[in-house]
């Protein structure tokens, strides 16, 4: 863990109200014992804790002596030792757990961990009502079979619910097909637990508003995206460990908290002239429209009497400068050979020949491009006339420079991304879709064939379905020809 | 098979009656892998999850009810592909030991009870038993390469004694001849009893381990008598 020495200060009892800046020069406004201060941070972590929310509204049932919620059990276990007297008046016990919608190993360990604890006091009847076990964690499968020697048996549904029925008497009686042997079952519940939802608590929600982060469908401070993988977010120098980025056991969260101090370690803090890659705003020419600010996937453009990037927070995406109108952003040291910034060379049509469609496909440096070397080097057949447009992000590629690649004598072009979910920069794939949605209406009305301008996606291995897209794509277009205007044709 | 309109109270049933049973058959993840690998799946509803399920609850009447633990031909395949590792063949064949014996279904029941009578199952007396294989011997020896072929009964000192599945003395003679033509070729010692020649075993089928010891120690009786050491035992 990180020490005093490093210069990791812990607040406790403190609220985060703002936070402006980027990564090595982050200003947080914390409040703490009543007192607001404004504190100079290098790279933040947010390990929140979570929320439990019981679940007794989703299987129709109200909390009595006979139905309690899981936590409340592990309460009245916490009392018990294998010597404690049997709990009276209690045969049959029946967990609800994920049942309407899916659970997750950490309930279901703590689940698992109690049918133990209470076999062990006195023998009952256990029954774990459930549509899909979890048991993806350490040692969960071994856990699993303790159970069932220990004779809790488990029944899933997966096609229709079971009946569950809250008596005067405020028991539960349940009655269901099983599934399996197509049997109907009754079973009367003298104590039923019912599952809890683990969530994001209500400042972990806040934290991830102030802080600008992507969330998952779940509400964690972490999004859905491979490359966010262990404890990164959205920001350079914001991680996220714990319970902060979603469901885990404890054990898992101190793993996550050691993985968050190490990253932070590993992130240096970068020269200020390092700043090749990185998109630069060029003075005099931005009109402070804030596009850019709103865009950026990482957050990195700060306002300020002028609007600038960090370039130590710029991941040099390039998705601000597809969308600024003023044309006022570039990649620092790209090679651009034409105003728009595609170096896109002009084909020339042997005359006299037959119809070579001419390709040109815009491929995301970290998936399509990769993509394209490997079908190379495999020797795939290609189409004749296509060249490679590297770019560092699908969503980089602005209408105009779709535009010019059609000026510059392409028949037809691809925007080739990366899976959508597998973007680095998150919405990649969409700007892409949309800028081929908005020229392919354009087409239309032109009487252009829309189908000249496709989008798709690829990952980096996926050398063979490169090959293959083009050459579907080479064939679409010797079916329309060379391209020609409506008004040309005629 | 369950009785669809019958309401069972778990509370009824002892999910623990059949813990003791060595099959891992508690471990049942209900994945349906068995159900999906078995050729059987689907007749009459049947599929090997729902046998261990009906374990795993403790469902002892409906199980010996069942017509589906006799609709399983114990291939096995089931086993191949458990991810828990059940031995599922295994736990329907003590399944099928549950049953009462007269309650085994017919011709099983009928021919394991001839076999223990009278050495097979269909009731074959010695006589018709040896004409068949002597008529099998001469159309053999009527073929080229043959000539002269006679099958030894009862041979002493053999080095190989074969058991005949009843089938190939009843309506599958042809096929004793590849064996037969295998063994010449090869200029085996082998042989055949003349009692007590039954292959097959339907004591393992029915789960009834008696019947099967009773069968195979007769068998290994015919190799003491005949002093033959090796045993080819094709069912």
């Amino acid at each position: 863990m990180a020490t005093a020495e490093e210069g990791a200060k812990i607040f406790t009892r403190t609220k985060v109200h703002s936070c402006r800046g980027t990564v090595g020069d982050f200003k947080v406004l914390l409040e703490c014992n009543g007192e607001k201060r404004t504190a100079a941070v290098e790279k933040v972590i947010l390990a929140e804790d979570e929320k439990r929310i019981s679940g007794f509204s989703s299987y129709g049932l109200t909390r009595t002596a006979k139905v309690m919620a899981l936590s409340q059990l592990g309460e009245l276990l916490h009392e018990l030792s294998e010597d404690s007297s049997p709990i009276s008046g209690i045969k049959t016990v029946v967990f609800l757990v994920g049942i309407d919608t899916e659970s997750n190993s950490v309930i279901f360990e703590e689940i698992m961990q109690a049918c133990l604890k209470l076999q062990a006091v006195q023998k009952l009847k256990i029954y774990i009502l459930t549509k899909n076990l979890k048991v993806a964690a350490n040692g969960l499968e071994k856990l699993y079979r303790d159970t069932r020697d220990a004779g809790v048996i488990y029944i899933k549904f997966t096609h229709t619910p079971p009946d569950i029925i809250q008596l005067a008497d405020g028991s539960v009686c349940i009655e269901f097909t099983d599934e399996i042997t197509g049997s109907i079952l009754k079973l009367a519940a003298d104590l039923t637990i019912v599952e809890e939802k683990i969530v994001p608590s209500d400042y972990s929600t806040d934290l991830s508003r102030i802080f600008e982060l992507e969330k998952d469908l779940n509400g964690f401070s972490q999004g859905d995206n491979v490359h966010r993988l262990t404890v990164f977010t959205n920001r350079k120098g914001i991680l996220v460990a714990g319970a902060a980025r979603g469901v885990q056991s404890l054990p898992d969260q101190f793993v996550d908290a050691d993985n968050a101090v190490l990253s932070l370690r590993n992130i240096e803090k970068q020269p200020a002239d390092q700043i090749a890659g990185k998109a630069q705003i060029e003075n005099g020419k931005c009109a402070r429209c804030l596009t850019c600010y709103r865009l950026c996937p990482y957050r990195a453009i700060q306002v300020n009497t002028r609007v600038s990037i960090a370039p130590a927070a710029c991941e040099g995406c390039g998705i601000c400068l597809a969308e600024c109108p003023r044309d006022a952003i570039s990649l620092v040291d790209q090679t651009q050979a034409t105003d728009s910034g595609v170096p896109v060379t002009e084909v020339i049509r042997p005359a006299g020949e037959s119809f070579i469609p001419s390709i040109t496909a815009f491929c995301c440096s970290r998936s399509a491009a990769s993509a394209a070397q490997l079908s190379a080097c495999m020797g795939k057949k290609l189409p004749r006339g296509y060249q490679i447009v590297e770019v560092p992000c699908g969503g980089s590629v602005s209408l105009s420079q779709i535009l010019t690649a059609f000026n510059s004598n392409a028949d037809g072009v691809m925007i080739l991304t990366c899976h959508e979910g597998n973007c680095h920069s998150e919405v990649g794939p969409r700007h892409a879709q949309q800028r081929v949605e908005q020229i392919r209406e354009h087409f239309r009305s032109i009487g252009l064939e829309d189908g000249r301008l496709v989008k798709k996606t690829l990952a980096s291995n996926m050398g063979v379905e490169f090959a293959g897209t083009l050459v579907e794509f080479e064939n679409q277009l010797l079916a329309m020809g060379p391209i020609r205007s409506k008004s040309e044709k005629e | 098979m369950p009785d669809s309109s019958e309401v069972i109270d778990l509370a009824c049933l002892d999910h623990d009656k059949f813990k003791n049973w060595p099959y891992s058959q508690g471990y049942c993840i209900t994945c349906g892998m068995c159900a999906s690998s078995c050729p059987a799946s689907g007749i009459d509803g049947f599929d090997p999850r729902k046998l261990i399920r009906m374990i795993s609850l403790g469902l002892e009447d409906a199980i010996m009810e069942s017509r589906w633990p006799w609709i399983c031909t114990m291939c096995g395949k089931c086993e191949n592909v458990c991810p828990m590792e059940i031995d599922i063949a295994d736990a329907v064949r003590n399944i099928r030991a549950l049953r009462e014996r007269e309650k085994v279904p017919g011709i099983l029941h009928k021919g394991l009870t001839a076999a223990l009578e009278t050495g097979n199952n269909l009731r074959l007396p010695k006589e018709d038993y040896v004409f068949i294989l002597e008529d099998v011997a001469e159309e053999i020896a009527e073929e080229p390469g043959f000539e002269g072929f006679q099958v030894p009964i009862d041979k002493s000192g053999a080095n190989i004694l074969t058991t005949i599945h009843n089938k190939l003395v009843n309506t599958h003679t042809e096929d004793l001849k590849h064996w037969w033509k295998i063994f010449h070729a090869a200029g085996e010692e082998w042989t055949v009893a003349s009692e007590n020649w039954e292959g097959t075993s339907w004591g393992y089928f029915t789960g009834d381990d008696e019947a099967m010891k009773v069968m195979t120690g007769r068998i290994y009786e015919q190799m003491q008598q005949l002093d033959v050491k090796n045993l080819l035992w094709p069912e």
